[in-house]
């Protein structure tokens, strides 16, 4: 059984300072909700009008433009040992305004936009002053004009509460879907999407072994390839298909009482089967996750 | 070079880097080493391992580490270079007094869109009453925007740009507008200068570096651009490891000896002294470590007034030559709109540019940037070498290296000004 990425990754809630108030945005099966906002998609209107903005539906939209952006795997945390500063959340420290885009990615929660028509461009200050939105029309109405992209991805990686956890598994969901249809926009991105796995297998690993300089090799194996791991002369070799990222890092699996996980298949509901290996490099082991008492 | 992946290399060296976790030691700097390294080779294309630079130095931001980073634009476009006009240099030698202190003009620079006087102002003591007499200058303070005047007539306004302290600012004046070339005099601050007849600037001739295997020319540039300098953050292992990883460089190749002889004598890693055998070294390594800390230089300045026809995109001229006893210095000044004058700069797309010497005794010398100022497409500065000038020495041939040739300035040692 192939469950969505999203199974076994917990729900978060982030608290957000919006307009003065401490809403929440709610993480769960792969999508963000700005739950504070009940009609997201007038206050996204009346914010192009120049009317409050929020802080809610900035961060929602922001992470809505980003769901397959290679950015946030190159700028997002690799593990314990690479924390990154919860700085995007504090609306004092960033610059400038946010963008708006109808989304395609993520489409069930966000980018359901109202059809807007008269308004073809206007710059339109934000209602904090920080900064200034620009929007544009296009045929399927109201369209960002692209401000800062990069600034919206240290923003989102710099949340806190797990959201740039969940966002890095999110693109890496999008492009693990993409390498395994061979989809055309793979092979300009083979370099960073190894380079992200890399680094977090590797991450994993030495905290695995309780190493931080661990001398380990990790390479990208087809996704139809078994993955394996081995020491060769006292460095660590895994070989672990890109989708790892996704259904075994991004669920927390990646060590497992004190054993690294190679794969992780659902094994029936709430039921998790971990396919591991010892510090000795030994032959896999299953370890079975059970997690239908904590969803209680 | 057959399966070598240059951006994929680069990003697991940046990934690696990332989880050292050594936040003081900067990895910035061994990524762009070993990314320029395998750039020099053809390993990776230029736009690539940029793009591979920026992304890991926005990584480095975002975790708090290193300068706000944003990715560069797409290529640089190439803009011909207008090369350096030919310029007449004269000594002057003259001191001119006034009333907060006195100003020496050294020599003047003659070229076709501005006129340079070199000077040394002195500021009388103590500094802080000279502070309140001193004339001021354009942002309120330091030394005064002047106006000089040639023999036909024109009178331009100069800017002073240079450096110094309380009592002694060096530097130069540049007008607005360049003065007759050929003039036979100048005033400026109430005195007129009479000005020497004088030919042509050194003789120039353009090299070029042939056919060399380019791991080795690089490593070999790679050493001759560090001077005795240490490396920032990277190290000559990234540079020869990045070599070797893309099949440029055999691990047994003697250049990879040599280099990490010539980086051990330089810095040793004990931090004592140097104990790698230099007798076996190419030249110019065996005579510079030989000669390395040797003083006894004449003391006094020449003119060069050399300037270079174009070559690799680039233009240079050099002004004077100043020696000491224990160095001598060039100044100098690049146009073009891709070299910088620095021998690595941070974009991988710009030609360094790397100053050796050699004299008709047989002895090398190294030069480094002793400071610069301007801007991408115009830099001026002085580049000092070492060890100091033998005073035996009839000739000197300054060259200026780039990527596949030089410029080599060939100087008669006739001091225009001895100490």
């Amino acid at each position: 059984m192939t469950p969505a990425w999203w199974v076994g990754v917990p729900p978060a809630e982030l608290p957000v300072d919006c307009g003065g108030q401490t809403h929440h945005l709610h993480w769960s099966d792969g999508a963000l909700d700005a739950v504070d906002h009940t009609d997201v998609s007038g206050e996204r209107t009346l914010a192009a009008l120049g009317g409050q903005s929020h802080r809610c539906i900035e961060i929602v939209d922001a992470w809505a433009r980003h769901t397959d952006d290679l950015d946030v795997l190159l700028l997002g945390s690799r593990g314990l040992s690479d924390p990154l500063p919860t700085t995007g959340n504090d609306t004092t420290r960033r610059r400038g305004g946010m963008s708006f885009a109808s989304s395609t990615a993520g489409a069930a929660r966000v980018g359901r936009w109202s059809q807007f028509a008269g308004v073809s461009r206007a710059m339109i200050g934000s209602a904090s002053g920080r900064g200034v939105a620009s929007y544009s029309r296009s045929g399927a109405g109201m369209v960002p004009a692209q401000t800062d992209s990069g600034e919206d991805v240290a923003m989102l990686v710099t949340l806190g509460a797990g959201m740039p956890h969940r966002l890095v598994a999110t693109v890496a969901a999008s492009w693990a879907e993409r390498l395994e249809r061979g989809d055309d926009r793979v092979r300009e991105a083979m370099a960073a999407l190894q380079a992200a796995l890399y680094g977090r297998a590797i991450a994993a690993a030495r905290v695995w072994l309780g190493d931080a300089y661990l001398d380990v090799d990790a390479v990208m194996c087809p996704p139809e390839a078994q993955p394996a791991a081995a020491r060769e002369l006292g460095r660590a070799r895994l070989s672990l298909p890109f989708s790892w990222l996704t259904n075994v890092w991004a669920r927390g699996f990646a060590t497992v009482a004190g054993r690294f996980c190679l794969a992780a298949a659902l094994d029936g509901p709430d039921r998790w089967r971990l396919s591991t290996i010892a510090p000795d490099f030994g032959p896999a082991h299953t370890v079975i996750i059970d997690v239908s008492e904590a969803k209680r | 070079m057959t399966g070598f992946d240059g951006e994929l290399y680069l990003r697991l060296c940046a990934e690696r880097m990332l989880l050292a976790g050594d936040q003081n030691s900067g990895w910035h700097g061994p990524l762009t080493e070993r990314a320029r390294a395998l750039v020099a080779v053809d390993a990776v294309p230029c736009a690539v391992a940029q793009r591979v630079v920026d992304d890991y130095a926005w990584v480095r931001a975002v975790r708090g580490i290193g300068r706000p980073h944003r990715r560069r634009n797409a290529a640089r476009s190439a803009t011909p270079t207008t090369p350096i006009g030919p310029r007449r240099v004269v000594p002057c030698g003259r001191e001119i007094g006034q009333s907060w202190g006195r100003l020496q003009l050294r020599y003047a620079s003659f070229g076709e869109a501005s006129t340079r006087l070199a000077v040394i102002l002195w500021f009388d003591a103590p500094p802080s009453r000279a502070i309140r007499r001193r004339p001021r200058g354009p942002s309120g303070g330091g030394p005064p925007t002047i106006a000089v005047t040639d023999d036909r007539g024109t009178t331009a306004s100069a800017d002073f740009s240079g450096g110094g302290s309380d009592i002694e600012w060096r530097g130069h004046y540049r007008t607005d507008q360049p003065l007759a070339p050929d003039t036979r005099w100048i005033e400026l601050l109430g005195e007129r200068i009479d000005l020497p007849d004088r030919a042509g600037g050194a003789p120039v001739e353009i090299e070029y570096l042939g056919r060399a295997d380019p791991a080795e020319r690089y490593l070999e540039r790679y050493l001759e651009g560090l001077g005795d300098q240490h490396p920032h953050g990277g190290s000559v292992d990234d540079v020869i490891e990045a070599l070797i990883a893309c099949g440029a460089l055999a691990p047994e190749a003697t250049a990879v000896g040599d280099t990490l002889t010539v980086a051990e004598a330089l810095w040793p890693t004990g931090g004592g002294p140097p104990t790698a055998t230099t007798r076996t070294l190419p030249q110019p390594w065996r005579s510079l470590l030989a000669a390395r800390g040797r003083g006894g230089g004449p003391a006094g300045m020449i003119l060069v007034g050399a300037t270079t026809p174009v070559f690799e995109g680039m233009s240079a001229a050099v002004m004077q030559l100043e020696s000491t006893d224990e160095s001598f210095q060039i100044e100098v000044e690049i146009a073009g709109s891709t070299p910088v004058a620095a021998p690595f700069p941070d974009d991988l797309d710009r030609v360094g540019i790397t100053y050796t010497a050699s004299d008709d005794r047989g002895s090398h010398y190294l030069g480094g940037l002793a400071g610069w100022s301007g801007s991408n497409e115009r830099l001026e500065g002085q580049v000092e070498f070492w060890p100091a000038l033998d005073p035996r020495a009839h000739r000197l041939d300054l060259a200026l290296t780039a990527q596949h040739s030089r410029a080599v300035v060939r100087v008669p040692l006739v001091w225009d000004v001895r100490a």
